[in-house]
């Protein structure tokens, strides 16, 4: 069997904040890996707490949040107990990042040359390189990205490019500082539709083609099942189902899933389903149970008492759910 | 068909930029409205959606073209219409956060359109807006409440709520769920469609999402830079989409089953740019990103055509058959 | 909605208080407020305040019978400060009373219309108020008036409603394009409507803040302006007027002129301190 290597891993992160002193538990045992080449998402609704998540990975969670639990391991190393030089490191070389609103990536006074040179300046530092190196590899990249035409780019600043160009720069910046893992928030959310194809399908092919791995933090199903190979579905800061991409959207088993699914409009028309009743649990006061139990359709005595941990359903599919393990 | 309620007519209107160039955000777009059926008005930034339906309500003045609401033209009275025309057309923002004043509470917020359009006293206007809430399926205790302390999928019922206040006819939903989770939205839309039905509501519905137009919209429109591409019936159009650009767009829906997988015209890869609607290129608008980019599509501009009964479409490709 | 606005209080407190020193500017603000109401129960002899001569008791340094000292007409002067503080306070009320809503609406119509001639009109003669300095402008108005408590204080007001306008101005400017005003226009709303009824609430953290610091920037400025001889006139003690009689007998009677600038330190530090407190409420920056 071919030995796989995790990039990054998660390991039973458990997050809280403290906002006027109260404590809210917003991660909870959360646990995933990206396998090196691979494509891995995360997907939930507003407050799910993807965006935690995607700032304890480049440890940068606001003062008033805590890990109370579990580690990041990138390349082996824990980042959450990271030396500062470390760290800087990690940050410049290890992961890039591309946000849902491109235009606030990219400083505006600086043209996208010099934001090159910024970025990979630090990644190459060992390297010793000479400024038209650096640029050869930001062209280099730019071409990668299917930006024609580098040397007009490098040349531009961010406001004389679209939307959909500034993307495709902020995924040249990560290429050329030869990151290895893309932690994409939201991309192309902002851009429109036929805009965002494009974005996907680059990053799909960046990804097949072994350059990068990434982590896509969204909360658009159809995204992740375009791009990813691997899911992790989020609610309320518990990671519910996750596996392969296409088993879970083939047979998604987490009633949460199934509830998600059916409210997303289909181009296969046949209406829309009613919504999911309730509201995503207080942080502060989370259920003691399955998080989801209180606006489960299947709800038992026995979600509402005890945690569901991961279950094994095949095809490297698993969900927490005693639904699911208890074969109902 | 039944009735029209709205007819707008070669509507133009352009914004003059400060460099002395103009955008021409709406340049000729005719469409009717008939009553009691939602027209979904589909299409990516720039292609002047919001604009047609800010000047629908009263926003904008046109700089050209009719609107004809019952007959009566609108298009040039842009605030300066009658007070029971602003009553009868009402409009739903997109964004949750801001249609709602955060520093007033929902009975306060819902009071403005009765204060102005139906006077009555006190107790009776209580009365009322606790109907109104139990119409969008909100419980009345929520009229204490303050914007910040409610949802977002609950805001916009708010929203709609408050336009239903002055009994209008037709309402036009510019991006009403956008902003919120699919399992927000679907209760949102659920009870749009409700609503639809009860009081025989017209719908202008303003998105960019065609996969939730296939499930509400009764006929779909399809614009692009400032003009419409294609407009019919949803079944038809979702079944066979003519124009090129609405064949791209579909195909850039990414989609979570294998059954919409196959609706897809997937052999179409979406290609380039959304020009600027400042210099929007000659003749055919779409023919810089078009696969099928014929020679006269560079130089003249093709025409709404009927292919099918009501099926209309813009093309070169299509008028050459007809 | 008991426990709601309950634990809404609770919330407040916490954000007030997260500074500290807020309590402390609440707590010598309160003091303040309840020396001036009570001044003439408290005070050892009311009857200071006007024109008394006890020439058996002048210019007697602190003592028991006098905490503060006499003045050189042998007047307590604990008692005239406290008389002092209600002229003082009155002044900070009336000058605001009328400076901000005067502000409020210039600025509100300023904002609603912008980018209209109504913006440039208004916000002009704004600018060309803010552009001379504050204390020569009342300087300016209070000398052209007959100098007494009102004129003065009429004087302070001219100058400083146009602070509230700007601020009103940058509220609405930015909140005309809110969806909610927008509905409000559609639907046929007046403009008393959006001024009073879509603006004001939204203006009214950033004011309620603006107005707690300004307390004690007013009093300090009626002070200087009764300084200068401007403002309050003698026998009727203010404590810039008492000031100015004080610093004649510098160094040898200090308590004089001391005690009446202590107050005045004070009083501007506890409006400061407690102005911050409720702007950490409403999450208004400081100015």
């Amino acid at each position: 069997m071919e030995e796989k290597t995790n990039v990054l891993e998660v390991r039973d992160l458990s997050v809280s904040y403290t906002v006027a002193n109260v404590k809210t538990h917003v991660l909870e045992n959360v646990n995933f890996s990206v396998e090196k080449g691979k494509s891995v998402g995360i997907v939930g609704e507003s407050g799910c707490g993807k965006t935690t998540t995607m700032r304890a990975i480049l440890n940068v969670l606001p003062s008033n949040g805590t890990v109370e639990s579990g580690e990041i391991l990138y390349n082996g190393e824990n980042i959450l107990n990271m030396p500062n030089n470390k760290l800087q490191d990690y940050r410049q070389k290890g992961a890039g990042m591309i946000f849902q609103d491109p235009s606030s990536a990219l400083n505006p006074v600086i043209s996208i040359r010099n934001q090159f040179l910024e970025a990979l300046k630090y990644a190459h530092k060992d390297k010793k390189l000479t400024k038209a190196q650096l640029l050869e590899k930001a062209a280099k990249a730019l071409e990668q990205v299917s930006l024609a035409d580098p040397d007009r780019i490098l040349n531009s600043y961010p406001f004389q490019l679209s939307g959909g160009m500034r993307q495709r720069v902020c995924i040249a910046i990560t290429l050329a500082a030869e990151r290895q893992i893309l932690l994409a928030d939201e991309p192309g959310t902002a851009l429109d539709v036929t805009i965002q194809d494009q974005i996907l399908r680059l990053i799909k092919s960046l990804v097949e083609a072994g350059e990068l791995s990434v982590i896509m933090v969204t909360h658009s199903l159809g995204v992740i099942r375009q791009v990813t190979t691997a899911v992790n579905i989020m609610y309320a800061g518990t990671i519910v189902e996750g596996g392969d991409t296409k088993e879970v959207f083939g047979h998604p088993m987490h009633p949460y899933t199934q509830a998600l699914m059916d409210c997303l409009p289909k181009l296969t028309g046949n209406g829309i389903a009613k919504g999911i009743p309730g509201r995503i649990p207080d942080y502060s006061s989370p259920p003691g149970g399955c998080r989801f139990a209180p606006r489960c359709p299947y709800v038992t005595d026995r979600c509402l008492n005890e945690k569901p941990v991961p279950h094994e359903t095949g095809g490297g599919h698993w969900t927490s759910c005693f639904k699911a393990e208890e074969g109902r | 068909m039944g009735d029209i309620i709205l007819e707008i007519k070669n509507l133009k209107k352009y914004f003059p930029l400060a460099d002395g160039r103009t955008v021409k955000a709406v340049d000729g777009v005719s469409m009717k409205l008939y009553k009691g059926e939602t027209l979904g008005l589909v299409g990516e930034s720039g292609c002047g959606k919001s604009t047609i339906a800010y000047t629908v309500v009263g926003m904008y003045g046109a700089s050209g073209g009719e609107v004809l609401y019952k007959g009566t033209d609108l298009a040039k009275k842009g605030y300066k219409r009658t007070l029971k025309q602003k009553g009868e057309i009402q409009i739903v923002f997109q964004d949750p956060g801001s249609s709602l004043n955060s520093r007033r509470t929902i009975e306060k917020s819902m009071e403005v359109p009765l204060d102005i359009h139906d006077r009555m006293p006190k107790e009776k206007k209580t009365e009322r807006i606790e109907e109104l809430l139990e119409m969008v399926g909100l419980p009345k205790e929520y009229k204490s409440k303050m914007p910040r302390n409610i949802g977002g999928g609950e805001r916009q019922l708010i929203s709609v709520a408050r336009a239903l206040a002055t009994n209008p006819e037709l309402i036009i939903l510019d991006e009403p769920t956008s902003a919120l989770d699919v399992s927000v939205q679907a209760k949102v839309i659920n009870t749009l469609i409700e609503l639809q039905k009860k009081l025989e509501l017209s719908y202008l519905f303003i998105t960019h999402d065609l996969s939730l137009m296939r499930n509400v919209a009764t006929r779909v429109a399809i614009l692009y830079l400032g003009r419409l591409c294609e407009l019919a019936p949803t079944t038809e159009f979702f079944h066979g989409p003519l124009h090129p650009y609405t064949q791209m767009l579909l195909s850039s829906i990414p989609v979570v089953t294998e059954e919409e997988e196959a609706i897809k015209p997937g052999q179409i890869i979406s290609q380039g740019e959304i020009p600027s609607p400042v210099n929007a290129p000659k003749g055919c608008t779409f023919h810089t990103r078009c696969r099928d980019c014929m020679e006269i599509c560079k130089t003249e501009m093709p025409v709404m055509t009927e292919v099918e009964p009501e099926h209309f479409v813009c093309c070169h490709k299509y008028k050459a058959k007809g | 909605m008991k426990a709601e606005q309950k634990e809404a209080m609770i919330k407040n407190w916490y954000k007030f208080s997260a500074g500290g020193v807020s309590v402390i500017g609440l707590a010598i603000v309160l003091l303040i407020i309840l020396l001036a109401v009570f001044a003439p129960v408290i005070a050892p002899y009311p009857e200071d305040a006007g024109a008394v001569v006890k020439f058996a008791e002048s210019s007697q340094a602190p003592s028991m019978e006098h905490i503060m000292g006499t003045d050189t007409m042998g007047r307590d002067v604990f008692s005239r400060l406290l008389i002092s503080l209600r002229g003082s306070l009155l002044m900070g009320v009336l000058v605001l009373a009328i400076a901000v809503p005067v502000g409020f609406v210039v600025g509100v119509l300023a904002g609603y219309y912008k980018d209209t001639w109504v913006e440039t009109v208004l916000m002009r003669i704004v600018d060309i108020f803010l552009s001379v300095p504050a204390l020569v402008l009342a300087l300016a108005i209070a000398a052209i008036l007959e100098p007494n408590l009102r004129n003065s204080m009429i004087a302070i007001t001219i100058m400083w409603w146009p602070w509230y306008a700007r601020l009103s101005f940058g509220v609405a400017s930015s909140l005309r394009t809110e969806n909610y005003i927008v509905y409000a226009e559609l639907t046929g709303a007046k403009l008393s409507h959006i001024i009073f009824k879509e603006f004001l609430p939204n203006t009214f953290d950033q004011i309620l803040t603006k107005m707690t610091l300004d307390m004690g920037y007013v009093i300090c400025m009626g002070a200087t302006l009764s300084f200068v001889g401007l403002g309050e006139q003698p026998p009727m003690p203010a404590l810039g007027n008492m000031i100015n009689d004080g610093v004649k007998f510098l160094p040898e009677m200090w308590w004089l002129a001391i005690y009446p600038a202590v107050t005045i330190i004070i009083i501007v530090l506890g409006f400061n301190l407690l102005g911050d407190g409720v702007g950490n409420i409403f999450n208004v920056e400081g100015k």
